[in-house]
């Protein structure tokens, strides 16, 4: 359990290591709260939607999983992709309504952008690799959580260095996205380190 | 077959399930309740859940001014929340400083309702309402001003201060700039302007200053001043500004909708020294300001400094010359930044704030005793404060009415 809550937060971390989620990391990164706010909706996200994705899989669609009702030759699995994308549309939708409900400020920091982590990567990522590492159910609440918070770590530490960064002498063409785009890769450079670790 | 009717049952259920729970969840976060409002201490009304304050008010006829229509990019629609200090939106921290977030301020049209609420307004808004007003006449008074005099309810009238201004809408349109009638000394400078067009699909709504003399108003006349917006030199593709635009088209008779008198653009009560300073369209409010204030008999020395680029963008100086012979104390200064050689011009030239130093703030004995009033193009109130700045004039007594252009 503890290495794949090691894994999910640090070596096999979907923004630093796969590059997942790379357009909202960029594009929501340029203030620290702003960014606090999105790491943690996509933690609740994630936590929440690759446990029930699991749970779907295990009940409905692996292999053989519907012998429960009769049909042990079916194999659902080819739906996942329609399935999980539906379960994650419905969760950000939920996530909308509570964040405008509770912490409207923050939900107008995020604008478009919390819509869009609908198609976020690391989110159907974090359920595709679940399946794939053929992940049980407590596995994937662990796998879930850790990833969501690897991913909000990623860009938590990423907006506190951006935001340090503005007041940096960079040079006229590296200003920005530029910066950006290397911070990213060093970063990702030092998490590959915790590779090492694993072992 | 089994597969296909199983994969279909299993999504069609799935896609059930979930709306049914979002529906369920959304019945629960945003109920359909009423929300009862209060403003200042009279009795409470109600609004619905999940409105915006701004459009509640306005359900009310309470009208705030509000330029930019909700977008939270004027500033404008300001309202102080009493109670606790909720968490400000973006918008708000972009518009409001940290004290007035402090005491609670907050953009009306930022603000959802969602829990029975209590706000504060001046008096003076609550004053303000809706109207129609009839367009009486219009008339060039630069290539790029025009001058268009609105026939308003006596009510409005009277109420208007100088120095306040109403807000004008105009419905959605489509309007090429070939078909405005321009007078035909200014038809050179049209010539490049006639292949523009304004389209706009949604009404809009801007602010305009009140130009009223004392005698305008008792006629029931609202004076306005357009400056037609165009796009800047350097983005020549951006279109050109919605509700001037459609200003420069109507014509007499046409009925605009409107809403007002708002701001606190005032004359100060008393007797120090007045320095009024403009350029543009910012001479609206001065004009309303200088009036009032001669009809008055306010005793105390006026002077009047307007920065001009040349002959044709000076208008109304007839009028204050000849305010200047009937008012001793009053004094007209003009400076044109970039006369034209069959100008004539023998009067002042370069920048207003250059005028107001040489021919002003150097040989006054006290220039921090004097109320200043700016309104005009941003750029000419920054360099206006420069001088006042390096002049010793304390901040607190200079008031300005900052718009646009």
């Amino acid at each position: 359990m503890t290495e794949i809550l090691f894994a999910a937060i640090l070596t096999d971390n979907l923004a630093l290591s796969f590059f997942l989620g790379i357009c909202t990391f960029l594009a929501v990164s340029q203030r620290l709260s702003t960014a606090l706010g999105l790491g943690i909706a996509v933690i609740v996200v994630q936590g929440v939607t690759v446990p029930v994705n699991a749970l779907i899989h295990a009940v409905l669609l692996a292999p053989g999983a519907l012998h429960w009702i009769g049909l042990p030759e079916i194999d659902l699995s080819f739906l996942r992709i329609i399935v999980f994308i539906g379960v994650i549309a419905a969760m950000v939708q939920l996530m909308e309504l509570l964040l405008d409900r509770f912490v409207p400020a923050l939900h107008r920091a995020l604008g478009v952008f919390l819509p869009l982590i609908t198609v976020n990567c690391a989110i159907l990522g974090g359920s595709l690799f679940m399946v794939e590492r053929r992940y049980d159910p407590l596995e994937a609440v662990v796998w879930g959580i850790g990833s969501g918070i690897g991913w909000a770590l990623a860009i938590i530490a990423f907006a506190a260095i951006r935001e340090r960064l503005r007041y940096a002498d960079m040079p006229e063409g590296l200003r920005g996205l530029g910066g950006a785009f290397i911070v990213t890769g060093l970063m990702s450079l030092g998490f590959s380190g915790f590779g090492g670790l694993a072992q | 077959m089994t597969g296909v009717l199983a994969g279909v049952v299993l999504l069609v259920t799935l896609v059930l399930a979930l709306s049914t729970a979002l529906l369920i969840a959304r019945r629960r976060l945003v109920p359909d309740l009423p929300v009862a409002v209060t403003v200042n201490d009279r009795a409470p009304f109600e609004s619905r859940f999940g409105t915006d304050l701004l459009g509640a008010l306005a359900a009310q006829d309470i009208l705030l001014p509000a330029a930019c229509g909700g977008a939270g990019t004027c500033g404008q629609c300001r309202v102080r929340v009493r109670g606790e200090i909720v968490a400000p939106m973006p918008a708000e921290r972009a518009r409001l400083s940290r004290a007035e977030r402090r005491q609670g301020m907050h953009l009306a049209c930022q603000i959802r309702l969602r829990a029975p609420l209590t706000i504060e307004l001046p008096e003076a808004i609550l004053g303000a309402r809706g109207f129609e007003g009839t367009v009486l006449r219009t008339r060039f008074l630069t290539p790029l001003i025009r001058e268009i005099v609105l026939d308003a309810p006596p009510d409005v009238t009277a109420s208007v201060k100088a120095g306040a201004f109403v807000s004008l809408t105009a419905p959605p349109h489509d309007l090429g700039f070939d078909a405005i009638e321009v007078p035909e000394r200014f038809s050179e400078d049209w010539a490049e302007l006639r292949a523009l067009r304004a389209i706009v699909t949604a009404p809009v709504t801007r602010a305009y200053s009140i130009a009223s003399t004392p005698a305008d108003r008792r006629q029931g006349q609202l004076v306005l001043l357009i400056r037609l917006a165009l796009p800047p030199p350097d983005r020549p593709r951006l279109p050109p500004g919605a509700v001037s635009s459609w200003l420069f088209h109507v014509k007499e008779g046409a009925r605009i909708a409107a809403s007002g008198p708002h701001g606190d653009f005032r004359a100060q009560q008393g007797t120090r020294e007045m320095v009024l300073v403009g350029g543009g369209v910012g001479m609206a409010p001065l004009r309303a300001i200088i009036h009032e204030r001669l009809d008055q008999g306010a005793p105390q020395p006026i002077s009047f400094w307007y920065g001009a680029r040349r002959r044709d963008d000076l208008f109304y100086a007839e009028e204050f010359t000849a305010l200047t012979r009937h008012h001793p104390n009053f004094r007209f200064e003009v400076a044109l930044s970039d006369p034209r050689p069959d100008d004539g011009w023998e009067g002042r030239t370069g920048f207003v704030h250059v005028a107001l130093r040489e021919g002003f703030l150097r040989d006054h004995p006290e220039p921090e005793a004097c109320d200043y009033y700016l309104c005009g193009p941003p750029l000419m109130i920054a360099a206006v404060m420069g001088v006042l700045n390096e002049a010793g004039v304390p901040p607190g007594r200079i008031f300005f009415d900052d718009f646009g252009s």
